[in-house]
């Protein structure tokens, strides 16, 4: 074929430039360790490496994620543990003290202090913060303390039920926070089903077991009160429906079974007639109110309300009829100044000194009590004629169930012969200091709450120790759960570097250059630009003009 | 008798001529355009002496160009097709460059955007991971925005790189048919100036780097250019004019028409090749279809993430509004009212102002009492509104029929929503003249809701400053051919049925058309509206015959991407509502986390006790406690996993409950630890938003990246093709017409000893002359 000069030259330089972009390309992908540099250079690697790059970037916040809930969930598991030591120390102080003589009231307080500082412990736990400052058991409100109490026994729940969930996979969230209310507060009482209680008053020294359901399909969760009619027969009164449950009266023997509504209890040793025993559907109940109330318990023997009555029979203690009367009544820092006159009946009697204390500022509820307020906030006693005896029974109530304020009666005047009596009995656990007094000496007396029976003792005391399990059986749940989770983290971390590692490679297959490869073709462009090049300069110079 | 001078005298000549043939091939071996020159030396006619011929020596007869017709022809048309996809290349490179990069592109800023957002999620109480999400926001609308402006500078350049291509082209068609008119002058073929041939050639060339060309060769000589389907450009020593000038259809594109006596005839659709037809081609093909698809991807995100976002629950306990605001369109909806007494509404002053929508102007007005709340307030206004003769049950009626704006409470705010009408678009909300008969001091705050692309013009309105709420701007281009005097509007109502193509509404005399220009099919027909691949089309005005509008619902989503939060506490990470179940339950019933159904709902927050009332078991009531009375807002029969949806969130009862138990939705206040927005949010970094929910944002751009790629690759590819072609049409000619150093040098040695002899046949005949002399 014939060839031009310039074809010659445009020829030996198209391959010089070829040579050089080829080799300018290899460079490229020798010094950057890519392959892929462009779409264009593989569009379907391109954008997978999108998805790739994409998905690796999610798996490395993956990582992420799981470090704080791990965290997260660390912290949990350290403030739970110490939880439950705190509540296993409780429990072993609660089964002392039940070993402990009723009577050994300083040994109860030993124990009720150790205890109380235990409850503290507690209530720390509870409202343990993270290192931002923020309450890790506040459900979502974790700017707002967990729980706060008002010293004298409440406590309140001020979070939610909120928690915190993260993903820590493309398609797993893990939820890293337990609300102080699922852990603490939404505790159910005595077995989980219902809770036992005997009454504080009762005479007798019979304990009711904690129970359990026997036939679920039966099981109401109505509340009951088991009535003692006399020592050998009681009935079963279902206080939510207003009706006495199946044979009446049931004879009681002890160690016997009682059943009724899909429930299942004994009572044990002697029960006195007019003893009463409930059994209650499960409750929530804080850990912190069960603790406080044991504490209380323990601390003060002398607790509970004061219930008594005085008066009576008037004639029989020279109320004369017609007599100015006149006492006063302490209670809690208020002072009852009480007149009254004799009537010309016991009843009569009653009624003017009912009117009496509620001209001396106690308050006529309409509903023939009157109650006068103590000084500390809820704290009061309530007055009541007793129709059959014509004595003025009274109740206190309130407070925080700690009424040590004794009711004190004194001052007795008769403006007759001066020669009235007033008899008072204390009912219950209350004690009294003397059974009377009178105008003519003078003198005073106050009822006292009186410690509660041993057996009541013994059976808060069991209750109590049914509502420590349920409080430890909802920390370890919480536990368990908080343990698996972690156990989710970690084969999800697994998952994740498997994962990760997986697509590592793929990544490094779309776009990774083999660089034995680049560098042996770098080698061979050169030495082919070098020929192009030498070629080209040898090929211009065959000229035949360069012979004329 | 033949004479030996003048017969070497004719070779002289002839060889003169030669050589100087010769020296012109060599003087011209480095013109790529120039075509070797041969002579042809033919023998003179002899004469005749009695019965012998003598011949008279010799003569150059012509000089000829050795040229090869059909290979200019391949030459011209391979310079057309690579000059095609060198401009497209170019381009579709630097598109590449733009959408592609790794640092630049937008994976990385949507990733860093989940990534933060899990941040957020671990720790939603904490203000750091807040303000690091917030720049996260701003850093993919920014990437974005950065993105569509490169796409815009491009198609920006485009048009006027057409535009000078144009100019071009006319220069050059113009010299063509001045060297026509020149050749025309010599007729006859083989006489034409050989080196005027090569001129035109070489401008031929030119003309189809620009565009493909068809060349038709006249009998008289001049060559007559074609473009497009026959348009006629060169017309012996006439040419036709191309302009540059706004596209009928999509008047934002320079367009192409041939301006004759008759008047200027559009003819971009059948331009192709060459540099022109390379640029319609990567402008019409590939920028427009990435534009649609970022702004696609825009949408998308705007879209899916508002809708979550304003589910949630912000730390100051408000409810959340848009985070990012585009082109998607939808009602014009906003909300006005705000903290009124931490505004200047004071006790004892009268407020009031104008609501000014399609022609009508409502007054509400309310004199503060003492005691109001931000709520009396709310409701005092929309009371007062609802005095307007306009206004009936929060509903006032516009002037243009079907257009209504519906008002509401929401939270203490007045939230507010367009419906209907031929047109919603342009229908705007102003709120102006607010006076307190006090101070003065009253301000009303104004926000977005809901929808993606209503826009206010000022976030507040005072005594002395108005503000307007501006609905979406979604007018349909109608093409600058239309008679009548139609309009269409059209707004996205779904952003996962989009796609990614152009739309026309034709009118054919009786029906509105709406035709999918991607695959050309007929979508929807008839008198109106239309609901088409996610959007609503709505026609108003008259069409004449024959008139069209061109929709291109995704191209502008990037470009007017907007973020509209900034402050991290706005940030709604939290559900708004929360369950609770009442510690003095006796049942054991469990109640799952309350979700949100309905974000708008404005009772979203109240106070709603479920319970089991004994008065009826098995039964429970829902009740809004926060309505004075408080409503019964159902009784429904309980059974193991029932579900209760009320006031827009839904819950779900599990477990045995008791006639007396109580469990209740809130407001979830306080709640600053709450993630479960967060986490939804990051979720949709997994969820399919796009394509009829089979497309996750990062799968919709990464479809992007591989259909730019795969474009340029094909490009590159023809190319390198197209390149190696042209270089063998190349060597073609240059082995047919280009001139060879060796065989000139071999030519003028020839010629010379040609000329030499001659010479010295001369210098024969002078010694014979001599001889003759002397003899005599």
């Amino acid at each position: 074929m014939r060839v031009s000069t310039n074809l010659i030259h445009m020829q030996g330089l198209d391959s010089i430039l070829r040579q050089q972009s080829e080799l300018l390309r290899t460079q490229e992908e020798a010094s950057t360790g890519k392959r892929v540099l462009m779409p264009s250079d593989d569009p379907s690697a391109a954008s997978r490496l999108v998805d790739v790059d994409g998905a690796l970037s999610q798996l490395v916040q993956f990582d992420e994620n799981i470090g704080y809930a791990t965290q997260r969930l660390s912290a949990e598991e350290t403030s739970l543990k110490s939880s439950l030591l705190v509540l296993q120390r409780v429990r072993e102080l609660s089964i002392q003290a039940a070993n402990t003589a009723s009577n050994d009231l300083q040994n109860q307080q030993v124990i009720a202090s150790e205890m109380k500082e235990k409850l503290n412990e507690l209530f720390d736990y509870a409202n343990t913060r993270d290192e931002n400052g923020d309450y890790l058991f506040s459900g979502s409100q974790s700017k707002t303390q967990a729980f706060s109490t008002d010293g004298i026994g409440n406590y309140t729940y001020n979070g939610d039920q909120g928690q915190l969930a993260m993903r820590i996979g493309s398609s797993r969230n893990v939820v890293a926070s337990d609300s102080g209310a699922d852990i603490f507060q939404l505790v159910r009482t005595g077995n989980g089903d219902f809770s036992v209680d005997a009454n504080r008053t009762n005479l007798g020294i019979g304990k009711i077991s904690t129970g359990s359901v026997q036939d679920n399909a039966a099981f109401q969760q109505h509340d009951y009160t088991l009535r003692f009619i006399d020592a050998n027969n009681f009935e079963v009164f279902d206080d939510t429906a207003g009706a006495v449950v199946g044979p009446t009266p049931r004879a009681y023997a002890e160690g016997g079974m009682i059943t009724f509504d899909g429930i299942e209890l004994e009572i044990s040793s002697a029960p006195a007639a007019g003893d009463e025993f409930t059994v209650k559907a499960s409750r929530y109940q804080d850990v912190f109110t069960t603790l406080s109330d044991l504490v209380r318990e323990l601390d003060n023997p002398g607790t509970g309300d004061l219930t008594g009555n005085f008066g009576g029979a008037y004639l029989a203690n020279n109320f004369a009829s017609g007599d100015a009367i006149g006492f006063d009544i302490n209670f809690d820092g208020q002072t009852l100044n009480v007149a009254a006159t004799a009537g010309a009946t016991d009843a009569a009697t009653a009624t003017n000194i009912a009117a009496g204390i509620v001209a001396a500022g106690a308050t006529d509820n309409g509903d023939g009590t009157y109650t006068l307020n103590g000084s500390t906030p809820g704290l009061s006693v309530t007055f009541e004629i007793n129709a059959a005896t014509n004595a003025i029974d009274f109740r206190t109530s309130g407070g925080n169930g700690a009424n040590t304020s004794n009711l004190t009666l004194s001052n007795l005047t008769d403006a007759g012969g001066g020669d009235a009596v007033l008899q008072m009995s204390p009912n219950g656990n209350s004690v009294l200091s003397s059974t009377s007094i009178s105008a003519a000496a003078g003198d005073s007396s106050f009822f006292v709450a009186g410690e509660p029976s041993a057996t009541f003792l013994s059976q808060q005391i069991d209750n109590a120790l049914n509502n420590i399990d349920r409080a430890m059986d909802s920390i370890l749940n919480v536990q368990a759960s908080v343990g698996g989770r972690m156990n989710t983290i970690d084969s999800q971390l697994a998952d994740n570097e498997a994962r990760s590692d997986n697509l590592e490679s793929v990544r490094s297959d779309i776009v990774n250059v083999d660089i034995t490869e680049a560098i042996s073709r770098l080698t061979y462009q050169t030495t082919a630009l070098q020929i192009a090049q030498q070629t080209f300069v040898k090929v211009q110079g065959l000229n035949l003009f360069q012979f004329l | 008798m033949p004479d030996l001078l003048n017969t070497s005298l004719s070779g002289l000549r002839a060889y003169q001529g030669a050589l100087t043939t010769v020296s012109h091939n060599i003087a011209n071996v480095g013109n790529e355009d120039y075509t070797r020159q041969r002579v042809e030396i033919d023998a003179r006619n002899p004469i005749r002496l009695g019965n012998s011929f003598f011949g008279q020596g010799s003569e150059l007869s012509a000089i000829t160009r050795v040229v090869d017709g059909f290979v200019s022809s391949n030459i011209r048309g391979f310079t057309s097709s690579l000059g095609r996809l060198e401009a497209f290349d170019f381009y579709a490179s630097r598109v590449e460059g733009v959408i592609a990069d790794e640092q630049t592109g937008l994976m990385p800023a949507l990733d860093g955007f989940f990534n933060a957002m899990n941040d957020v999620a671990n720790d939603p109480s904490a203000n750091a991971p807040r303000i690091a999400l917030i720049g996260a926001i701003e850093n993919v609308q920014q990437r974005i925005s950065t993105m569509a402006t490169e796409l815009e500078n491009i198609e920006i350049e485009i048009n006027s790189r057409i535009n000078s291509e144009v100019s071009e082209i006319n220069a050059i068609t113009e010299q063509i048919a001045e060297i026509n008119g020149v050749l025309t002058n010599y007729t006859d073929a083989g006489s034409q100036p050989s080196d005027l041939l090569d001129k035109r050639d070489a401008l031929l060339k030119q003309l189809s780097e620009k565009i493909t060309v068809t060349v038709v060769e006249q009998a008289n000589g001049s060559m007559n250019v074609l473009v497009g389907t026959g348009q006629l450009l060169v017309t012996n020593a006439s040419a036709l004019t191309l302009v540059a000038q706004a596209d009928e259809r999509e008047s934002d594109k320079t367009a192409i028409a041939i301006l004759s006596s008759a008047g200027t005839v559009n003819i971009t659709q059948t331009l192709t090749g060459g540099e022109l037809g390379g640029l319609l081609d990567f402008r019409d093909n590939l920028l427009d279809e990435t534009q649609n698809r970022l702004g696609r991807t825009a949408i998308g995100i705007s879209e899916s993430v508002n809708a979550l976002h304003v589910q949630g629950s912000d730390l100051n306990g408000d409810a959340g509004t848009n985070i990012f605001r585009t082109v998607s369109t939808g009602p014009l909806q906003g909300q006005f009212g705000g903290d009124y007494l931490n505004n200047g509404f004071d006790v004892g002053e009268t407020v009031s102002f104008d609501l000014q929508f399609d022609g009508r102007t409502v007054s509400p007005s309310y004199t503060i009492g003492a005691g109001d709340t931000n709520q009396d307030i709310a409701n005092g206004l929309l009371a007062s509104i609802n005095t307007d003769a306009n206004v009936t049950g929060n509903v006032l009626t516009g002037t243009t029929p079907g257009l209504t704006m519906t008002f509401e409470l929401y939270g203490s705010n007045i939230k507010f929503e367009s419906v209907g009408g031929p047109s919603p678009v342009d229908h705007n909300l102003t709120i102006n003249n607010i006076s307190d008969g006090g101070l003065n001091d009253a301000v009303l705050t104004l926000s977005s809701l809901g929808s993606s692309s209503t826009r206010f013009t000022s976030g507040s309105v005072t005594n002395a400053s108005a503000a307007t709420f501006i609905g979406p701007i979604t007018k349909a281009l109608p093409n600058l051919g239309n008679t009548g005097t139609g309009v269409v509007n059209y707004s996205i109502t779904d952003a996962t049925a989009l796609t990614v193509s152009d739309y026309e509404v034709r009118y054919d005399g009786t029906n509105h058309s709406v035709v999918r220009l991607s695959d050309n099919t007929m979508m929807a027909t008839g008198a109106g509206p239309f609901n088409v691949d996610g959007m609503d089309i709505t026609l108003g005005g008259a069409s004449a015959l024959g008139d069209s509008y061109f929709i291109r619902p995704t191209k502008d989503g990037a470009t007017d991407m907007t973020t509209l939060i900034t402050d991290p506490a706005r940030l709604a990470m939290a559900t708004p509502v929360r369950s609770v179940v009442n510690t003095g339950n006796v049942g054991s019933a469990e109640i799952s986390q309350a979700t949100v159904t309905d974000p708008t709902n404005g009772n979203l927050t109240h106070t709603v006790d479920i319970f089991f009332n004994p008065a009826t078991p098995g039964t429970f009531d829902v009740i809004d406690r926060d309505t004075v009375p408080a409503t019964v807002l159902e009784s429904k029969t309980y059974f193991n996993g029932v579900t209760v949806s009320q006031n827009g969130w839904q819950i779900q009862l599990t477990g045995k409950p008791v006639v007396g138990d109580i469990y209740t939705v809130q407001d979830n206040s306080n709640a600053v630890s709450d993630n479960r927005n967060a986490l939804a949010l990051a979720g949709l970094q997994v969820e399919g938003v796009l394509d009829g929910g089979n497309s996750t944002l990062a799968q919709s751009y990464s479809s992007l990246i591989s259909q730019v790629g795969v474009v340029t690759q094909q490009v590159k590819i023809n190319r390198d093709v197209d390149e190696s072609l042209l270089n063998s049409a190349i060597e073609k000619r240059e082995s047919i017409s280009g001139v060879n150093l060796d065989e000139e040098a071999a030519d003028l040695i020839r010629y010379q000893q040609a000329y030499q002899a001659l010479s010295r046949v001369i210098s024969v005949s002078q010694e014979l002359f001599d001889s003759l002399i002397r003899a005599v």
